[in-house]
């Protein structure tokens, strides 16, 4: 049966080509909004690593360069915020705060393995203003500083990337070439890019006095008023500052549309072109069909049932979609092959099967009707009419 | 003639009712897409309200201090001082003026909490844009010199500020804890034109940051006026001239040696020198054939699918065409039919696709998903985009029918 339909579209493949052209288009547009699909859900199911709620940031500079003056406003906003009953913990950090706009990379190397990644400076009590917890080792505190010792908390990502196999904790890796640091924990995951963000490189350092932007973690009474009293009380211990208080979860949400609002459109263009072949596709089986009336009268007439008729016809523009398909595929697979992005195959592969199965769906989709008027004809009409 | 044309043209897309929908589908979607596709570039990159003099403009946003041997670079905007070093002193420009990159603040005015994008400028600023004035005027080096604490604010601010149609001349407004007077009262811009839009506009020398800062990182882009287009590569010229000979600084360990510097058109500064880093030539290659090539995958699509629909419905019309020329009519008149059947089904498809994408547009610009939206319809990309669609339609439709009408009559009749 599908020999015998191999040879009909062949010896007919000058009229069938436009249909397979089609559907090759279709099937490369398919695959790439699949592998966009695919790849997106992956980073949006893996574990964020931080919790945004009832998390503050407050953008604070303090428009001056003076070593000396930074030290003596940290310990200001210190003891302000300390004593605010409202704010249950607060961590100072460097300008690229979770889903801000700004980002730090820096060179590690561990053992000749150059690698880079994102860099946070961070108080000792980040993860319980952001709520992270550690697989491995502890947070840095106060007394792992003593005596020269630089201590960082690096993502498992990281230690993968760069210790390889081996044991994380208390590894030796230097920063930027010679300033080592000591590996004191790790932790799971941490993507503060937006939702979407693909898990990656990220390691914690404490904080120096040129990092004076705060995360607070508020309690359950923390309202616009007491927002607007923050802001102020803020400004009053020196005027010069700026000072922007902003919502973690808000900011969350504004990077995550950034990277969902494209993704949309694209979907909704496709959308609209697939449904566009779609209704293409069932024209001109419909117009085929019924210009091979004769051909279905014979074959009902030396015994064809309906069911095989219809199967016929099916299976025949299924046939039409696979040569589309196999000349798509060898365009598709060549994107893992030769590592034109730097993502996992396996996306590739979900994409490429995806896109298929839709491919496949949307032709049964336009072949059944037609197929079905194909094998309501009776023999005795269609042949009368030849 | 032409009446009873059109007559037959009515009549066969009544009677297949459903191939009628498939084609002006798929004409006036590729065409709306297209339309908005068009207007959401126009918005970005041409010439708009207030950048009046886009199109003779160069921009600098960006300085780049390379230590070749680590590979370690600075980047990000430039500071005062280098602007007026290095730009302002150009001798080619009309104009030279310089902006700071937009930075949000809160206010808590009338009982509510305001997000407010503030920037800071030079007076010529206020010479190169074409602003709006609804009340008062610009701010000039008098009040610079002066040291006073001026704002110019947008409408949608005064409204949210000062409540809804009060004039907001002379009152004050509180911004970073400075008290500031309103001389002015700009219409607003669209969040998009990057290097214009503000809620809040203050003069330079109300910047916190120490003003005399000798640093060449700052947060200012510079806008520079040529006479005339023509003028453009000749202000490039000289200021690549000066780039290398600029000296440069060292911070602790990182000693630079390079500077890389961008002064580019509109498009470029937001494409290029956003997305990839000055001297990424082979980058910037691939991402445009990447973009071209998706592209041109998608507007193949329909066009397939348009010619393929045409074939085959050619085929089905074939005993129509055998009955006309059995009765006298020649090729000619059969191809003159078959041409005003596509042109109307080409126009008809473009009249819904401009419905269709003016009522988009419409809903867009007035939705608030972006503030002052100005989306409008390019009627230059309409014209080609049906003529494109007129064409790929004569050349499936037209065509095989001219082929049948040269068959035989009997030919044509038996199908």
């Amino acid at each position: 049966m599908l020999q015998h339909i191999f040879k009909l579209i062949w010896k007919k493949k000058r009229s069938n080509f436009l249909m397979m052209l089609e559907i090759f288009v279709s099937f490369l547009i398919l695959f790439a909004v699949w592998s966009l699909s695919v790849y997106t859900y992956r980073n949006y199911a893996t574990p964020a690593g931080l919790s945004t709620e009832r998390v503050w940031t407050v953008f604070l500079n303090y428009n001056t360069d003076q070593d000396s003056v930074l030290r003596i406003n940290n310990e200001l906003v210190t003891r302000h915020v300390q004593s605010i009953r409202e704010i249950k913990s607060f961590s100072f950090a460097a300008n690229n705060l979770p889903f801000s706009f700004s980002s730090s990379n820096r060179e590690l190397e561990f053992k000749g393995k150059k690698v880079l990644s994102e860099i946070m400076l961070v108080g000792e009590d980040y993860p319980a203003v952001l709520g992270m917890s550690l697989s491995a080792g502890q947070w840095f505190s106060a007394a792992d500083t003593v005596g020269g010792r630089r201590p960082v908390v690096i993502t498992r990502h990281l230690a993968r990337d760069l210790l390889g196999a081996e044991e994380p904790i208390g590894q030796q890796i230097s920063l930027d070439g010679d300033e080592k640091r000591t590996v004191v924990g790790v932790v799971d995951y941490f993507r503060h890019k937006s939702s979407f963000q693909e898990d990656d490189n990220c390691f914690f350092e404490p904080a120096g006095s040129a990092d004076y932007n705060l995360l607070l973690q508020v309690g359950t009474g923390a309202n616009a008023e007491f927002e607007a009293q923050l802001a102020h009380s803020l400004q009053q211990l020196n005027p010069d500052w700026t000072i922007e208080i902003q919502h973690l979860d808000q900011m969350k949400d504004t990077q995550n549309q950034l990277v969902l609002i494209p993704i949309l459109i694209l979907f909704v263009v496709c959308g609209f072109l697939v449904f566009n072949v779609g209704l293409g596709l069932f024209g001109v089986l419909f117009q085929n069909i019924s210009r091979r009336k004769g051909e279905i009268g014979i074959r009902r007439a030396v015994g064809a049932t309906k069911m095989q008729v219809m199967g016929y016809f099916i299976g025949e523009t299924l046939v039409i979609a696979s040569f589309g398909i196999g000349l798509g595929f060898f365009f598709a697979i060549q994107i893992p092959l030769l590592h034109v992005l730097d993502v996992e195959a396996s996306i590739y592969v979900w994409g490429i099967l995806l896109a298929v199965l839709s491919i496949y769906l949307i032709t049964i989709g336009c072949a059944f009707y037609p197929s079905r008027q194909a094998a309501a004809i009776y023999p005795a009409t269609a042949l009368h009419e030849e | 003639m032409l009446k009873n044309y059109l007559k037959i043209t009515i009549t066969v897309m009544r009677r297949r009712k459903m191939f009628t929908f498939i084609t002006l589908f798929g004409i006036s979607m590729t065409l709306s897409i297209l339309i908005v596709l068009t207007a959401f570039y126009e918005h970005l990159f041409s010439t708009n309200y207030p950048e009046i003099h886009r199109d003779r403009s160069l921009y600098a946003t960006v300085l780049e201090e390379v230590e070749s041997e680590s590979g370690g670079m600075r980047r990000g905007p430039m500071s005062i001082s280098y602007i007026n070093k290095y730009l302002k002193t150009l001798k080619t420009p009309e104009k030279v003026a310089f902006a700071s990159i937009p930075n949000t603040v809160n206010t808590y005015g009338n009982g509510k909490k305001l997000k407010l994008f503030f920037k800071y400028s030079d007076p010529v600023f206020w010479e190169i844009m074409g602003f709006e004035f609804l009340e008062g005027k610009a701010f000039t080096q008098r009040e610079i010199d002066n040291n006073e604490s001026v704002a110019i604010i947008n409408d949608q601010t005064r409204d949210d500020y000062f409540g809804k149609g009060l004039p907001a001349l002379g009152k004050t407004i509180e911004i970073n804890g400075q008290n500031l007077r309103v001389i002015g009262v700009v219409r607003g811009c669209p969040i998009t034109r990057m290097v214009v839009a503000a809620d809040v506009y203050l003069p330079y020398h109300l910047q916190k940051r120490d003003p005399n800062n000798q640093d060449m990182n700052g947060s200012y882009y510079a806008i520079v006026l040529a006479r005339s287009e023509a003028d453009l590569p000749a202000i490039q010229r000289e200021y690549f001239e000066i780039v290398p000979r600029i000296p440069l600084q060292t911070y602790g360990e990182f000693k630079p040696d390079r500077l890389n510097a961008n002064l580019s058109t509109y498009f470029d500064s937001l494409v290029q020198d956003t997305f990839f880093r000055t001297g990424e030539g082979s980058a910037r290659t691939r991402f445009y054939i990447f973009i071209s090539l998706f592209a041109l995958l998608f507007m193949s699509l329909p066009a397939i699918n348009l010619v393929n629909i045409n074939i085959s419905r050619i085929l089905e019309r074939s005993s129509e065409i055998g009955i006309r020329k059995a009765f006298g009519a020649s090729s000619w008149t059969l191809v003159a039919q078959f041409v005003i059947e596509n042109v109307l089904l080409t126009l008809f498809g473009g009249l819904v696709a401009i419905l269709l994408s003016a009522g988009f547009l419409w809903w867009f610009n007035q939705s608030g998903l972006i503030d002052y939206a100005d989306l409008t319809i390019n009627w230059t990309v309409v014209l080609v985009a049906l003529v494109l669609s007129l064409v790929f339609g004569l050349m499936s439709g037209v065509y095989p029918a001219w082929r049948m009408s040269r068959l035989p009559a009997v030919e044509a009749l038996k199908g």
